[in-house]
């Protein structure tokens, strides 16, 4: 799905060839040290920085379809939706608002109110703040609303940017058994994690980056027992 | 006066005031009063001159002390609103000001104010207008075309640095008046009439588009900026309007063929001198103790930081770890006094320094770096340098200036050779590899000969194999004397060079002492690798 | 008191107008970014247009409103192609430049066809007076007070009710995150700018129907009041901005009626500085938090 993709700003080589693919049902987990590139690769992948070489594609029935030239608006059409690093909420809107922005491309003002309901009853914390602006939320708040604004449109594939980060270990649990759920429901999840106990607790696939370069690649059992990430990851980068 | 000559001397005090906005604007004081404090100069003057018979030159000097008198209560203001805002408030001076001379019938009202003598002549008008651009133009390039540069690429890097941002901005704020009263002065007999309107929002407008279109970075380029200004409507023969019309087309044209201005700074160039040796910096720093207990900080509900302490001594290199989120940075901005802790106590060899700003205690000793590098991004790495070298240093001998200059560029250049950036001095900051960039900012800091050096992720977003250089060069700055906090992800850079480590989770040190304990620590391990709960319960 | 109701009433006519002018530079600025200084010449020339249409075709309000909205809407998108879009990556103050020297051009444009001097504006209702009490409504007054009520309350709903206003109250807080969901930011500005722009034709012929005359040069004291609104109801407030622009259109004629007409600025730029002095942010406007 993503291959030889490269990603630069500034001086900063963020990412560099690194070719990784994620498939539904599954929960693919891609975990790093800080500034390993993580973040750059999701923005990459939906269309918000852009790259340097690599290609992007979804394969939907069987037919490969590249969206390695589309814009941002065109790769959320195509299915792909995004809960950003440090949750990106609309602050100055309401929660129902932000659902509502969420599914900017659901055809219909009917559409977009009955699929923020059902969420709404998903996530009832949500429910009780319906009206309240996303930056009166608490940070678990404001992360479940992110997850529930990228799942308006039901999108094929969900790209997780640490989801984690900030959070009371009660409510990161929370959050674990929301992305078991959305996996479950057939959905694609790419998940970008700091906390590596979560992410492998809930990955089936994970990606280790360090320094722009993909230093594991394998079976996210894989990595769980004692010391294994911590070789890889507390270990001179580019080791692996 | 016949046209030509009059129009000479128009375009002298044109540009004399062009350069004085210039001089406040290239600072970074987003000031829309300067026609206004022109006018303040001009009817001071003219009063001067016509009611109580002063002779011209006198009568410049009050217009300059007037205006200096009123632009500097006006311009404390700055630090308290805000770029934007305080533009705004400027904004709304000059038009009070405007409003006020409507209704003044001393000062001729709406008809304007009529009966000072013609006084300026062309030479005069140029002989004024080439000291102000000799005046600027030779503090361009001092330690105060420095500070200047840097308070209006970033001010907070330039207080970390040791700059009283502040207080650097009313000097230059006071200078700029100055010359726009004189300028007023020299106006007010040159056109013979002096109407309020010219004071206002839309004569100040005319300013900005002299300095922006002219070159806002250097007082030359505003200069001609002045001149294609004043005298492009005096070449069109046409109708106002048409000229007019034709004036803004010009105007909007030259700004998208160069947005920058029709004459940019040139930089200053790193001289060739030899390179001192390193070690020469290293002796005049006595021991010390940077001590840092109990911090506690919140943002809004959010309890960053509930109880950090750390204690510095010269020479040793102390590591902080702990995950995103912990409040690290935060416990760095504290100890560096961009922020006030809600408790706890910065102690700097035994004299508190908790509430002291981040310039007076970069003046202390304590230098940082940022987690994202905070280099003045159009300088030169060695200009970037310069501006830490004309920050107001600790207690030494009186320099002249020519010698404080010799100096600065030394120690500039000294520095460069010392980081091995010699060959990069004169790139752009913005333009240079990540990794390097990391550099300059670790040799900017030095420049300022601190004692301690606070390095938030120095690795962060350099290339690997530029690690090793980079911690030799850490291990050497210890070697030094110079006692290293170093907040830092990369865990072999840790081992490899930190003498000593803490790791802070959830807003406390969970553990603190030997490097390798601690990593093995099971505090560390749950906070880094993200165990969600110590079972226990 | 009727001299005090007369003034209240004239007041809010006139800062419904302000509002509905500084409206639009608050829209800009949210969504574009950029200081949008020729504002007030798209105001003047649509006063302009609005002249052009009822002296030459007729028809009063429901002909000249539109026709001067699309007239604006039109100059203000180039304005955003000519001025602001080239040079939106350069710096903060080129493009405020270019709007200036667009601005310029605007206004003289204006004055080559029309010339320097005031028009006596036609009136676009039939002129009439209602008495209430002893305050005297003329018909101007009202109608400029409906339409620019109604004018607002559409935008408000537009901004608040619709998908299209949601796109850009998320393009104005997050364009990045607006564009993962499909939102196009480029589209939302270019649609704001006309919008916005015409908002200012909308108030222009409001108020030189009120005044019963426009000059080429208001453009001057009125983009002063804009942004003051802008400012004192917080950058980027739409809400905000409807009630400072009729606080301070009351404001200014109680002053001008009570105190002194000739220093009413003066009283109004102290208070400009008391508010900001006091709320660094604006009265509505969220405090913006800088991270190091």
């Amino acid at each position: 799905m993503v291959d030889g993709l490269n990603v630069r700003y500034g001086g900063v080589h963020a990412v560099r060839d690194v070719s990784l693919t994620a498939r539904a049902g599954r929960i693919t987990a891609l975990l790093g040290p800080n500034g390993a590139g993580k973040s750059s690769l999701l923005n990459a992948v939906m269309g918000l920085v852009p790259t340097d070489g690599g290609e992007i594609a979804v394969t939907v029935d069987g037919a490969p379809r590249s969206l390695t030239a589309r814009s941002a608006p065109a790769r959320a059409r195509a299915g792909i939706a995004l809960v950003p690093e440090g949750r990106g909420v609309f602050g100055t809107m309401t929660v129902q608002e932000n659902l509502e922005v969420g599914g900017y491309l659901l055809h219909g003002r009917r559409a977009r109110a009955a699929r923020a309901a059902e969420l709404l009853d998903q996530f009832p914390r949500l429910g009780e703040r319906r009206t309240h602006p996303a930056a009166a939320l608490s940070g678990g708040e404001q992360q479940m609303l992110a997850i529930a604004r990228a799942l308006m449109t039901k999108p094929r594939i969900m790209l997780l940017d640490e989801p984690s980060l900030g959070l009371a270990p009660v409510v990161v649990r929370d959050v674990v058994e929301i992305i078991r759920g959305i996996a479950r429901d057939g959905t694609v999840v790419l998940l970008v994690e700091q906390n590596s106990h979560m992410a492998l607790e809930l990955a089936d696939h994970a990606y280790v980056l360090s320094a722009g370069r993909l230093v594991y690649d394998g079976d996210a059992a894989g990595l769980r027992g004692a010391g294994q990430l911590a070789d890889l990851y507390l270990a001179a980068p580019g080791a692996g | 006066m016949d046209y030509y000559e009059y129009l000479v001397a128009l375009a002298a005090v044109n540009g004399l005031i062009a350069i004085s906005y210039q001089h406040v604007l290239s600072s970074g004081i987003m000031q829309a009063c300067q026609a206004a404090l022109v006018g303040v100069g001009a009817y001071a003057s003219a009063f001067a001159t016509r009611d109580w018979d002063w002779p011209f030159l006198p009568s410049l000097l009050l217009a300059a002390a007037v205006t200096v008198a009123l632009g500097v209560p006006l311009s404390v203001l700055a630090s308290r609103l805000g770029e934007f805002f305080f533009a705004i408030a400027t904004l709304g001076f000059a038009q009070v000001l405007v409003v006020v001379l409507y209704n003044s019938e001393q000062a001729g009202g709406a008809v304007g104010f009529v009966g000072q003598p013609t006084a300026t002549t062309a030479p005069a008008a140029l002989t004024f207008c080439g000291a102000a651009l000799a005046l600027l133009a030779v503090l361009q390039n001092s330690g105060y075309g420095h500070r200047s540069r840097g308070t209006a690429a970033d001010p907070l890097a330039c207080s970390a640095l040791g700059i009283d941002v502040n207080r650097h901005r009313v000097v230059v704020f006071a200078l700029g008046s100055a010359l726009a009263g004189l300028a007023g002065g020299l106006y007010a007999h040159l056109v013979g009439v002096l109407v309020p309107g010219e004071l206002g929002f839309a004569a100040t407008v005319t300013l900005l588009v002299m300095v922006v279109l002219g070159g806002i970075t250097t007082p030359f380029g505003t200069l001609l900026g002045a001149v294609v200004i004043t005298l492009l409507p005096e070449v069109l023969s046409a109708s106002d309007s048409v000229r007019l019309l034709i004036y803004a087309v010009v105007v909007l044209v030259l700004m998208i063929v160069r947005p920058r201005g029709l004459v940019g700074r040139r930089p200053l160039r790193a001289p060739a001198i030899e390179a001192v040796p390193a070690a020469a910096s290293a002796v005049d720093r006595p021991a010390g103790r940077l001590e840092v207990s109990g911090i506690a900080k919140a943002f809004g509900g959010l309890q960053v930081l509930r109880d950090v302490g750390v204690v510095l001594t010269p020479g040793e290199i102390h590591g902080v770890i702990g995950p995103n989120g912990a409040g690290k940075t935060t416990f760095l901005n504290i100890v560096s006094g961009l922020e006030t802790p809600d408790a706890g106590t910065v102690v700097l060899d035994g004299v508190p320094a908790t509430t002291a700003p981040p310039h007076a205690r970069a003046r202390l000793g304590i230098a940082r770096t940022f987690q994202h590098t905070r280099l003045f991004p159009e300088l030169t790495c060695y200009e970037n340098l310069l501006v830490a070298a004309a920050a107001p240093g600790r207690s030494g001998p009186v320099r002249t200036p020519w010698a404080s200059r010799r100096d600065a560029a030394r120690r500039a250049v000294a520095m460069l050779h010392r980081f091995g950036l010699a060959a990069v001095g004169d790139v752009p900051a913005a333009a240079l590899p990540y990794g390097v960039q990391r550099r300059v900012e670790i040799a900017r800091a030095l420049v300022t000969r601190p004692r301690f050096l606070l390095l938030d992720e120095p690795s962060a977003g350099i290339p690997e194999e530029e690690i090793p250089a980079l911690a030799a060069l850490v291990r050497e700055l210890a070697d030094d004397g110079i006692g290293i906090l170093m907040i830092e992800h990369n865990i072999p850079l840790v081992r490899q060079l930190c003498d000593s480590l803490s790791v802070i989770n959830d807003g406390i040190v969970v553990t603190t002492g030997n490097v390798e304990e601690c990593l093995s620590h099971p505090a560390t391990v749950a906070a880094y690798l993200g165990v969600p709960e110590v079972s226990g319960a | 008191m009727d001299v005090f109701f007369q003034a209240l009433w004239g007041g809010t006519v006139v800062g419904v107008t302000y509002a509905v002018l500084a409206l639009g530079f608050t829209l800009i600025f949210g969504v574009l970014g950029v200081l949008q200084f020729s504002h007030p010449q798209i105001f003047v020339a649509g006063g302009f247009v609005g002249y052009a249409v009822q002296t030459l075709v007729g028809g009063g309000l429901p002909v000249v409103l539109p026709a001067t909205m699309i007239a604006c809407a039109a100059i203000g998108l180039l304005v955003e192609r000519v001025a602001i879009r080239p040079l939106k990556q350069s710096s903060f103050l080129a493009p405020a430049i270019a709007t200036i020297a667009a601005g310029i051009a605007i206004q003289n444009i204006v004055i080559v066809v029309r010339g320097p001097d005031p028009v006596s504006f036609p009136p676009l209702v039939p002129p009439a007076d209602l008495q209430v009490g002893g305050v005297t409504l003329r018909s101007a007054e009202i109608c400029a007070l409906v339409v620019g009520v109604l004018v607002m309350a559409g935008l408000h709903l537009l901004i608040h009710s619709t998908r299209f206003g949601q796109a850009i109250r998320a393009t104005a807080d997050r364009p990045d995150v607006a564009r993962s969901f499909g939102i196009d930011t480029r589209l939302v500005s270019v649609t704001t700018m006309a919008l916005a722009s015409a908002l200012a034709g909308v108030a222009a012929v409001l108020l030189a129907s009120v005044y019963g005359t426009l000059s080429p040069f208001m453009d001057t004291s009125l983009g002063f009041k804009g942004l003051v609104i802008m400012v004192v109801a917080g950058l980027a407030s739409v809400s905000g901005s409807m009630l400072c622009g009729v606080a301070l259109g009351v404001l200014e004629t109680l002053l001008s009626q009570y105190v002194s007409p000739a220093y009413r600025d003066v009283f109004v730029w102290a208070l400009l500085l008391v508010v900001l002095v006091a709320r660094p942010t604006g009265i509505f406007g969220r405090r913006v938090v800088t991270k190091v």
